[in-house]
């Protein structure tokens, strides 16, 4: 089931205004966006294993200007917490938030998969 | 170097986020931007160190990234000189602030954040690539600003490529245009360089040219046949057998005019003969490696001489040459047009006669001739540029071995010439024996060469190798010599060459050569080279008039025709190194031969010479005739004779009424009693002689007797000189035969006088003062004045005269010894009815005590000659020229005499005689177009008599020489005697007429003494000789002398051996030297035997004989001075 509120419509648009409307470049870029996400979990996973915060960090920060490209603004504000735990070093409850994360992107993308079918 | 732009521009971008990466590059390459990407730092810095990054404009660089981030990339950008300028536009996150401040201090352009805006993006990568390219520019332009300043170090050190600045010369801005010019002004230096680089290298060729000819010897000017005769003491035989080739250069004349035209003169005719002496080089080298010796110059043709050849030395030596002119079938002048020179040859052989002719002491000059040498010029008629043509009877001897091609024939002589193309065998060369360069002596060498010529390149003086000057030349041709026949040919040539040598010396022209030709035997002379004179064209005439009146002793000489031109010549020595000459060439030379050819008989002159001469001869003119090369019809003159001089005449005797008076009245009071003093000063042409002329003419109305105080020229005067003559006169001594009877009649009026006898030694003074011949030097040391001289002498003269009244008259009494102003100072006191004229120049020292004396007197009268008033000024210069008035410019002229009246006669004949004024019935008048302003007056004495020496005419001048060389006295027998040319005595009489006329001489002792009036006359005249004048008058003179003895006791040997030195003959000259000294030993005089000794050792040191007569007296037990 595909919630709707997930994608901001507006900034979509907004994206596909800016690059003339060229649909099949939009495709190309969430391609790219269905590849680069689970790497950046499994960066992100690693890194919680291996303790690099930098590299977490990193990780998250790509996640979250991404998904706000797309119109993901609640994935985006969740990949921001992780950035700043990565920032901060506290990396404690990351876990949990990385699950939530990655929950919240499996929305995203069925979403954004619809809108992609349905215009 | 350009840097390469893309259209838009050339973008990098770097971000590891993909999707930042796709989209950036896809809103960039909409934009028309070039796209590169790097996905992190390490591919960036991959790609910017590639040479890819040339093209790189602007890179986009995110800051977050894995291992090398944003901030060490651009730290690493900004490390490397070629990346330093390309703008870097940091990509971040709004909340990475502080990193992108440190990113700009770094050096980074500008900064983007995420996400981007489109139109900002776009925006800002234009301003950075804005910057960018003004930053390439800039670049650009300091890259060729450091061309230019590089191009500026080259031109220093002589490293400069004219190409190095094209590139920025095609600049349209300042830079292009600095750039333009810079290459302008470096290509003008350039130029300046090679120019002088060439002008050095002329100049060191000329350097290197003037030390090879200088180095030369000058046994060059000898012809090579000649010069080995003379090194191994051998002679060459006058009748001989052999071959003779003349070669003839064509194409000079174009070729002088065009160089003369590009050069200049002076440049054209050094260049002209640098080619010509290349040419003789090689030319006169082939002659010489076939055994041939050049014989003469004529014009651009030589003549040589191939001894015993039968013709095939020659006929190989011709066919070298031909080959040998190929290199210069195109000569290059400095317009870049190309001239072709050539030469025609033709070769025959037989029976020839070689002479040597002329006097030794002025040039030896080299003969070939016969009538095959005449056959010679008939070949040459007949070539062409570039053939050789071969007499037949060689041809005849030789057709196997001569490849020939046509024949022609000499329709004078019927002989035909074949052209030879080429031998069938090569003949070798037969070179001469080498000579060392100092083989001959100078001294050798000096008589082929003309006396100044031999001078001047003993000196090294570099005058005489090549000049263009201006010049007069003659050719004279005659016939009347059959050189083949006639036994005596070469004598005659010989002793008719000596005297036109002589003819043309005496008007200082050189006789240059003498050649034979088909028509006749040719020899020409130039006046003006090497000595130049501004009257050379009268020289030239007069000279050719002078040859046209041939001696009796020349009879057998026919048909001479002269040719006379004036202009520019070439003149100078010329020729290869191993044989030259000296002439005169040129067109003017030509015509002067062409004219000779022209002519029946006798002179003709061009136009120039016509022009230069017609103020002293006459002239007719004649049809005039088309010459070669000549684009007008060339004007001929012939000279008819010589104008009639205008005369200067007598005049009486202006203004010095005062003077007069004073002279008349001391006469008339002489008879009364006391004697009378009249001194009468003035300066030089005051008139003084007109005064003295006077006061002997009312002496004579008077009948009062004359004496004349006679110059004495003995040299070193004695005591009373002036009053020798006087006495002479008084007694009449002259009637007495010997000293002895005039001592005895001079004694016995003395001691008739009453008053003392004549002691002993009062006699011995009386008889060496007034009598016998010695000189002051020949005087023993311990004669003494015995302190009654005066009284004696005065004496004497009381006892002669008596009571009646006597005039005295010293002249020029300047010179006058202290003693002889003594004796006239106490003359005048002591005895009476006497009247004595002394009259003198102003005194430039304080006069003897007894002027003094005399001064004070009161019967002396003094009469101080002043100038004449304007206005006897004025009728002394009507009276000269037979006129009633005077121009008014005139006057203004003769102030410029201040009075005096012989500078006044003088500007007055000068103004006549030079044609500025006329004087016509009475009145005078300027000529139109005159400025008498213009006139240079001669100011000074020496200066009066030039003038008038200038005016004489050449044979006038002749006869004045010719005294000259007699001496400061001379006598009309030997003048006579003495004379050349064949002139009768009332010619040389009317001569002396004009002299004294002029005041150059003055006669006395009955018209048949003359001497010259003052020291300075009779030096300017002896000066103006050559010394090879002097020394053949002098030697003329000596054996006169020999001839007729008339001296008593017989032979003055003094005299004579002072002009055998004179002549240059020392031999003689010691001989006379000796048998004086002799003599005077024989005297008792050891004096004045050591002095003739002396002289004998001057001469030459190695005079051995005289020593030992001289020590054989001293060892005689003579007591005499030791040297």
């Amino acid at each position: 089931m595909g919630n709707v509120e997930v994608i901001d419509r507006a900034v979509l648009d907004s994206l596909l205004e800016s690059v003339g409307g060229d649909g099949e470049f939009l495709a190309e870029l969430l391609d790219t966006y269905y590849v680069d996400t689970p790497q950046q979990f499994a960066a992100m996973h690693e890194a919680l294993d291996t303790g690099n915060t930098e590299d977490f960090r990193r990780a998250a920060h790509s996640l979250k200007s991404n998904s706000a490209n797309f119109g993901a603004m609640g994935l985006s504000a969740k990949a921001k917490n992780l950035e700043e735990m990565g920032k901060t070093g506290r990396l404690e409850d990351a876990a949990t938030h990385l699950e939530d994360a990655e929950a919240e992107y499996m929305e995203v993308k069925s979403a954004l998969e619809m809108i992609q079918e349905n215009g | 170097m350009v840097r390469k732009q893309a259209p838009g521009g050339h973008i990098l971008v770097v971000d590891d986020n993909k999707i930042n990466l796709m989209m950036l590059t896809r809103a960039l390459r909409e934009q028309g931007y070039q796209v590169t990407t790097a996905e992190n730092g390490g591919e960036a810095l991959e790609i910017l160190f590639s040479p890819a990054a040339e093209s790189i404009d602007v890179v986009l660089l995110d800051i977050l990234m894995p291992d090398l981030d944003g901030y060490q990339v651009l730290e690493r950008i900004k490390q490397r000189e070629q990346l330093h300028h390309i703008p870097v536009i940091m990509i971040s996150a709004l909340d990475e602030i502080d990193s992108v401040i440190r990113c700009i201090e770094m050096g980074a352009t500008d900064y983007l954040h995420k996400p981007y805006n489109p139109a900002l993006l776009e925006a800002r990568i234009n301003a950075s690539l804005a910057d960018k390219r003004l930053r390439d520019l800039e670049i650009e332009y300091l890259e060729q600003v450091g061309h230019v300043v590089e191009a500026a170090e080259s031109i220093e050190s002589s490293a400069y490529d004219p190409e190095c600045l094209d590139q920025v010369a095609g600049r349209e801005d300042a830079l292009g245009n600095l750039a333009r010019v810079f290459q302008r002004m470096a290509a003008e230096i350039h130029l300046r360089e090679q120019r002088l680089k060439q002008q050095l290298e002329q100049l060191r060729i000329d350097v290197e040219d003037m030390k090879k000819t200088m180095s030369e010897p000058l046994s060059v000017y000898i012809p090579m046949d000649r010069r080995q005769a003379l090194v191994h003491g051998t002679t060459l035989p006058e009748t001989t057998l052999g071959a003779a080739l003349f070669v003839d250069v064509s194409g000079f004349t174009p070729l002088s005019e065009t160089l003369a035209q590009q050069l200049g003169p002076k440049r054209g005719a050094e260049e002209l003969t640098r080619i010509l002496n290349q040419v003789y080089g090689v030319l006169i080298h082939v002659v010489h490696q076939y055994h041939g010796a050049v014989v003469g110059f004529s014009g651009d043709a030589i003549t040589c001489y191939f001894e015993q050849d039968e013709g095939i030395l020659a006929a190989a030596c011709a066919i070298e040459m031909q080959k040998a002119m190929q290199q210069f079938s195109a000569v290059r002048t400095p317009d870049q047009n190309t001239f072709s020179l050539g030469v025609k040859i033709s070769v025959v052989a037989g029976p020839m006669r070689r002479f040597l002719v002329g006097d030794p002491q002025i040039q030896n000059i080299e003969v070939l001739a016969g009538r095959t040498v005449d056959l010679l010029a008939a070949g040459e008629h007949l070539a062409s540029r570039g053939e050789i043509l071969v007499h037949q009877d060689i041809t005849e001897r030789n057709f196997e071995l001569f490849i020939t091609h046509e024949e022609r024939v000499d329709p004078v002589s019927g002989d035909y010439f074949t052209i030879l193309t080429g031998l069938q065998e090569h003949v070798a060369p037969q070179p001469w024996i080498e000579l060392r360069k100092d083989v001959l002596r100078d001294e050798q060498c000096r008589p082929w060469l003309l006396p100044a010529v031999y001078e001047q390149s003993r000196s090294g003086a570099k005058g005489y190798l090549s000049e263009f000057r201006q010049g007069a030349a003659f050719f004279l041709s005659f016939t009347g010599i059959d050189y083949d026949q006639d036994e005596q040919a070469g004598v005659k040539l010989d002793r008719f060459t000596r005297w036109v040598q002589g003819v043309v010396a005496q008007y200082d022209g050189s006789l240059l050569q003498l050649t034979m030709g088909d028509k006749g035997s040719y020899l020409y002379a130039v006046f003006g080279a090497p000595v130049a004179h501004n009257d050379d064209a009268l020289r030239a005439v007069y000279s050719s008039l002078a040859l046209l009146d041939i001696p009796a002793e020349f009879g057998w000489i026919k048909q001479v025709k002269i040719g006379v031109t004036q202009g520019q010549m070439r003149t100078g020595s010329y020729g290869s190194s191993t044989r030259r000459t000296y002439g005169a060439q040129g067109e003017k030379v030509n015509l002067a031969a062409r004219l000779m050819q022209v002519s029946d008989q006798g002179i003709i002159c061009d136009r120039s010479i016509f022009q230069a001469t017609q103020a002293r001869l006459g002239y007719e003119e004649l049809e005039p005739v088309s010459v070669k090369g000549v684009a007008e019809p060339v004007a001929l003159f012939r000279p008819t004779g010589e104008k009639l001089r205008l005369e200067r005449k007598r005049v009486s005797l202006i203004g010095r009424a005062v003077e007069q008076v004073e002279l008349g009245r001391s006469l008339q009071s002489s008879r009364l009693g006391p004697s009378k003093t009249v001194l009468l000063e003035g300066e030089a042409g005051s008139g003084k002689t007109r005064l003295v002329e006077k006061f002997s003419s009312y002496s004579k109305e008077m009948q009062i007797p004359v004496l004349w105080s006679h110059p004495d020229l003995v040299a070193g005067k004695l005591p009373f000189h002036a009053w020798r003559s006087i006495f002479w006169q008084l007694y009449d001594l002259e009637a007495i035969g010997d000293d002895k009877g005039r001592l005895g009649r001079l004694v016995e009026h003395l001691n008739g006088a009453g008053g003392e006898k004549l002691q002993g030694a009062d006699a011995v003074f009386i008889e060496s003062i007034l009598l016998g011949n010695q000189q002051i030097g020949d005087l023993k040391q311990d004669l003494e004045i015995p302190r009654q001289a005066v009284e004696i002498l005065a004496r004497l003269l009381k006892a002669r005269i008596d009571s009646n009244p006597t005039a005295i008259i010293f002249e020029d009494a300047h010179e006058l010894d202290a003693f002889s102003w003594e004796l006239i100072q106490f003359v005048s006191s002591q005895v009476n009815h006497l009247v004595i004229l002394v009259a003198f120049r102003p005194l430039t020292e304080p006069g003897s005590p007894a002027l003094t004396q005399l001064v004070r007197s009161p019967n002396t009268a003094l009469i101080s000659l002043k100038g004449l008033s304007r206005e006897e000024a004025y009728l002394l210069a009507c009276e000269h020229l037979e006129a009633v008035s005077l121009p008014q410019e005139m006057v203004g002229v003769l102030d410029g005499a201040s009075g005096n009246p012989r500078m006044i006669e003088e500007m007055v004949y000068i103004m006549r005689d030079d044609g500025y004024v006329e004087v016509v019935a009475g009145a005078c008048h300027l000529l139109p177009h005159v400025d008498l302003d213009s006139i240079v007056f001669p100011t000074t004495p020496e200066g009066l008599i030039k003038s008038r020496l200038d005016r004489l005419t050449p044979s006038e001048q002749l006869t004045l020489k010719i005294a000259s060389v007699i001496g400061e006295q001379f006598s009309l027998d030997v003048l006579t005697s003495l004379y050349p040319l064949d002139l009768d005595r009332p010619f040389i009489i009317k001569h002396l007429e004009t002299f004294t006329n002029l005041d150059l001489v003055t006669s006395f002792g009955g018209n048949h003494t003359f001497t010259f009036n003052d020291e300075v006359t009779y030096q300017a005249v002896y000066n103006s000789m050559l010394f090879s004048q002097r020394r053949q008058l002098h030697r003329q003179l000596a054996e006169w002398i020999e001839r007729n003895d008339l001296h008593d006791p017989p032979g003055d040997y003094a005299l004579l051996a002072k002009h055998w030195r004179q002549a240059d003959d020392t031999a003689k000259a010691i001989d006379y030297l000796e048998k004086a000294g002799q003599r005077a030993l024989q005297q008792g005089d050891y004096e004045l035997a050591e002095r003739y000794f002396r002289e004998c050792l001057e001469l030459d040191a190695t005079a051995a004989v005289l020593s030992t007569e001289f020590f054989k007296k001293k060892l005689q037990g003579e007591n005499i001075q030791a040297d």
